[in-house]
């Protein structure tokens, strides 16, 4: 059952035009991730669907409710549409205390005291808080303010939830651990998330579905492993991972898979838009899917060692390949000099 | 989300209403040839060719003239400097001298004039030394000179105040860069610093300069002995010199000098556009360091010594003095002349209790009502821009160019001839309507400080929780202000206390307040009751910077 639809959504702000037609279907259970480099608009995106922007067109229905639709002049205001929203500063009112804050939202829909009472110890108690209650939020830690924060918007079961960078705040230890709670609590909810982030290893690792936004419209939508390992364009590609990126010229085409030279090497790949002979490519590969091989053959290039670097985790290669470089992944250590490198062609995208 | 209610379209046509109908009866009436109630008024400029012919009006605008730009000209390079003193260089007292280059602002320039007659005029107590000591008196404090002088100084503290958070603003940083990058102390001065607050300077300087425009209470004590009329004081004398009210005379007055400060508030506004362009927000590691003096911290401490002597000691010390002797003389001793008779006439005279009463009640409740009307004016434009907050601006903006001297008259007339309104001419109502109107502007932006101090994702998400833009208002954005508003609360107090002008036209049975008292009590002569009045007016405001010495409130931004 989809839960919220957003259709060719336009928004603009003063003279900027930011969302040029925005179309994404989030449904029940379901966390979607919206990505994208700062200005592509994802957060006005969020902002619009909660009613804190004002679209110029399209149409935005929440559960069966249109909250907006610009030819039937509908326009919901923020406070009917009854959504969780976990803002990047977590907005918590200074001026009230931990159990306060959370209380509102059931406050203003009238829930008896007693009720209300029961209902916050619960959420708090749920999400660690249980005995905070009386704290103010400038008592509280980073990932207690955005618990606290969470707690506010889940108390009067919205449907859906949506959430502006809500880990962007903690240390870095502390938001991998929170991304993985926060995915099964929204999980174990039932809710629909909206979740705006602009680290694709957090959406990946949060989302069920990443929408990547750049300028205003939607590049690639998809499960994190179609975003990751199909990639419908350089700049998806390029977002997603890290690469090695070589310019040349197409060769030779025979259905999906092409032919590739540049200054001293000539590659086989997999071709990912529509080139033909004689157009000039970028040739993209991640650099996981680097592999040092023993001796020479078929896709593999013989390429200097520049350096190695130690990662703690890893060592990371980096080789030159007539002027450019090149970068892969490696166990241990590799002396210097030439080394013999395969690139696969399956993972060598053309675009 | 741009959407005006209906409720804050209300406020704003309210408070337009109550800035340009008072203006704009000025402005019909300067071009009638008869009051505006009367019958058979003809339109015509006969008004303004009148006063265009008087020769005293001549004078009195070039007086002004030659007073805005000897105040600008004193004023700003000694406020420039003094900010640069107090803000930049580690001069001895900072801490307390601060409040005390402030009081020209919270006292009014009357009493400040009134301590220069008692102490430095020609039979004033220091004037009395100088005699014994000299064989006369070295100087003549009702000369145009003086007047200019003493209203330069006492408009430092003006300058001071936008300089100073200029200066505030500015980061060492960039200061340190050009050091680094190899400029010398002298020159950082000159190709960094000074040029970035240059745009506060000029903006406090025309504030100055039209400042000296809307001059009234120095020019009518210190230039009335003399004969020095300025526009100010031209139009309160006009009913004097006719023999009648002649409102169509003053009225014209009145737009001649609106026609003046309101180019220089627009202009005001444009520079203060410019002003921000510099100023950088500062991070939370940046902080500022202070010029060390040397020997010449004592060198620029005695410079504000002096100056806060000239300005401050004098005339306060004077007045105060003055409230408690029967007279003063050569050869008289203070034993003697000691006395609380002063004080007993005030609390005798009904109507002198009444205005101290008054006074006090318009700077304690009319000060708290002010301050929620402008927090709804306030939350009318909060964080909209449309048609309707751009009418409050300029709203807000334009009784500024309006002396209180005007406004007062203009309420007047207002209150005596429209109906509704009639009933409460002769009460506190009326006054504290023309109080509101003409320190709008400056009450609007102590209040919009505050609210501009809510982030707003504190009140957008009351609204995604389901709150109504009302709730919103009443449940987070007014709590979180509260303090703010307490403290607006303060300075308008002081404020109120301090107004002289506003009341005159105003001033009757019940509407008697301290400061216009003491301007109809100086056409009388009566300085017993003038002193003991100021002493009251200066207590009362000590009161009020006590309790924000207190409590830490700002006494500038």
């Amino acid at each position: 059952m989809t839960e919220l639809t957003v259709q060719d959504l336009h928004v603009t702000l003063g003279k900027n035009h930011i969302l040029k037609g925005v179309s994404m279907e989030v449904k029940r259970g379901e966390i979607v991730a919206l990505l994208g480099p700062s200005g592509s608009g994802k957060t006005t995106l969020l902002r619009s669907i909660a009613g804190l922007e004002l679209p110029t067109q399209g149409m935005i229905r929440i559960s069966d409710q249109v909250v907006y639709n610009s030819e039937d002049k509908i326009e919901v205001p923020v406070e009917r549409r009854s959504l969780g929203f976990v803002f990047q500063s977590y907005a918590l009112w200074p001026h009230r205390t931990v159990f306060e804050n959370v209380a509102y939202g059931l406050k203003l829909r009238k829930v008896p005291e007693a009720e209300i009472r029961e209902r916050v110890q619960e959420v708090l108690k749920n999400l660690g808080l249980g005995d905070l209650g009386e704290r103010h939020p400038h008592q509280l830690s980073g990932g207690q303010q955005q618990r606290v924060a969470l707690a506010r918007s889940l108390v009067y079961k919205p449907q859906v939830i949506l959430l502006d960078e809500p880990l962007s705040n903690l240390d870095a230890k502390l938001r991998e651990e929170a991304r993985i709670w926060l995915r099964h609590l929204i999980i174990e909810l039932n809710l629909s998330a909206v979740c705006v982030t602009h680290d694709q290893a957090e959406a990946m690792a949060m989302a069920d579905k990443v929408v990547l936004l750049q300028n205003g419209i939607i590049e690639q939508a998809g499960t994190p492993q179609e975003m990751y390992g199909s990639p419908s364009s350089l700049f998806v590609a390029e977002f997603m991972g890290n690469n090695n990126t070589l310019s040349g010229r197409i060769t030779e085409v025979s259905g999906q898979t092409a032919r590739i030279e540049g200054d001293g090497w000539a590659l086989n790949g997999h071709l990912k838009s529509d080139l033909k002979p004689g157009n000039l490519a970028t040739a993209v590969i991640r650099l996981e899917r680097l592999k040092i091989v023993p001796g020479a053959g078929e896709n593999r290039i013989t390429v200097p060692l520049k350096s190695s670097v130690y990662l703690g985790n890893t060592w990371e290669y980096i080789f030159d390949l007539s002027g450019n470089t090149l970068r892969g992944y490696g166990a241990e250590p590799l002396k210097s000099g030439t080394q013999q490198v395969e690139i696969p062609a399956e993972h060598l995208w053309l675009f | 989300m741009n959407k005006m209610p209906f409720s804050k379209i209300v406020v704003i046509i309210l408070t337009a209403i109550a800035v340009f109908l008072p203006i704009g009866l000025l402005l019909w009436q300067s071009f009638l040839d008869a009051p505006f109630f009367q019958p058979g008024k003809m339109y015509g400029l006969d008004a303004y060719r009148f006063i265009f012919e008087d020769p005293d009006f001549k004078r009195a605008f070039l007086n002004s003239f030659y007073i805005s730009l000897g105040m600008a000209f004193i004023s700003v390079p000694l406020g420039g400097l003094l900010a640069f003193l107090m803000v930049r260089t580690n001069i001895p007292g900072r801490n307390w001298i601060e409040p005390l280059l402030l009081i020209p602002v919270f006292v009014s320039p009357m009493i400040l004039c009134f301590g220069y007659t008692v102490s430095v005029g020609p039979v004033g107590f220091i004037s009395n030394w100088a005699q014994m000591i000299f064989g006369s008196v070295p100087w003549n404090i009702y000369s145009m000179t003086s007047i200019v002088v003493i209203a330069g100084l006492s408009h430092v503290p003006h300058v001071y105040i936008y300089s100073s958070s200029a200066l505030r603003s500015l980061a060492s940083d960039v200061e340190e860069a050009a050091r680094v990058a190899g400029a010398g102390p002298l020159r950082v001065a000159a190709t960094v610093s000074l040029p970035m607050v240059m745009p506060a300077m000029l903006y406090s300087g025309v504030l100055v300069f039209f400042l000296g425009f809307q001059v009234f209470g120095l020019a009518l004590v210190l230039g009335d002995p003399e004969g020095h009329l300025v526009l100010a004081t031209y139009l309160y004398k006009l009913t004097n010199k006719l023999g009648t009210p002649s409102y169509h005379l003053m009225a014209a007055v009145a737009m001649c000098i609106v026609a003046i400060t309101v180019p220089m508030v627009l202009s005001q506004r444009f520079l203060l556009r410019n002003a921000h362009k510099y100023i950088t927000l500062k991070g939370k590691g940046s902080r500022q360091r202070t010029l060390p003096l040397g020997g010449w911290r004592w060198v620029a401490a005695g410079l504000i010594a002096v100056w806060l002597a000239v300005t401050v000691v004098i005339p306060i010390v004077g007045i105060v003095f003055r409230a408690f002797v029967t007279n003063w003389g050569e050869g008289v001793t203070f034993i003697e002349a000691f006395t609380l008779n002063n004080f007993k006439d005030v609390f005798e005279q009904s109507n002198l209790m009444r205005g101290v009463i008054n006074t006090i009640l318009l700077g304690v409740i009319g000060g708290g009502l002010s301050v929620i009307c402008f927090t709804f004016i306030g939350l009318a434009s909060h964080r909209k821009n449309n048609g309707w907050t751009r009418l409050l601006d300029y709203t807000v903006m334009t009784p500024r160019a309006v002396p209180g001297l005007l406004a007062g008259l203009a309420f007047l007339w207002v209150f005596l001839f429209f109906p509704p309104l009639a009933p409460f001419r002769k009460t506190l109502f009326s006054l504290w309507l023309a109080y509101s109107v003409v320190w709008l502007a400056y009450g609007m932006r102590l209040v919009s400080t505050s609210l501009l101090q809510v982030g707003p994702e504190l009140e957008e998400c009351a609204r995604v929780t389901g709150a109504t833009p009302g709730q919103v208002n009443r449940h987070v954005t007014v709590p979180l202000i509260k303090y703010g508003l307490l403290a607006s609360w303060l300075m308008i107090f002081m404020i109120f206390e301090r107004e002289y002008s506003t009341g005159v036209y105003l001033l009757g049975p019940g509407t008697e307040v301290i400061g216009s008292l003491m301007v109809s009590l100086w056409a009388a002569g009566s300085i017993d009751i003038i002193s003991a009045l100021s002493f009251i007016n200066i207590l009362l405001v000590s009161v009020g910077m006590g309790i924000a010495l207190r409590y830490g409130v700002k006494l500038h931004d």
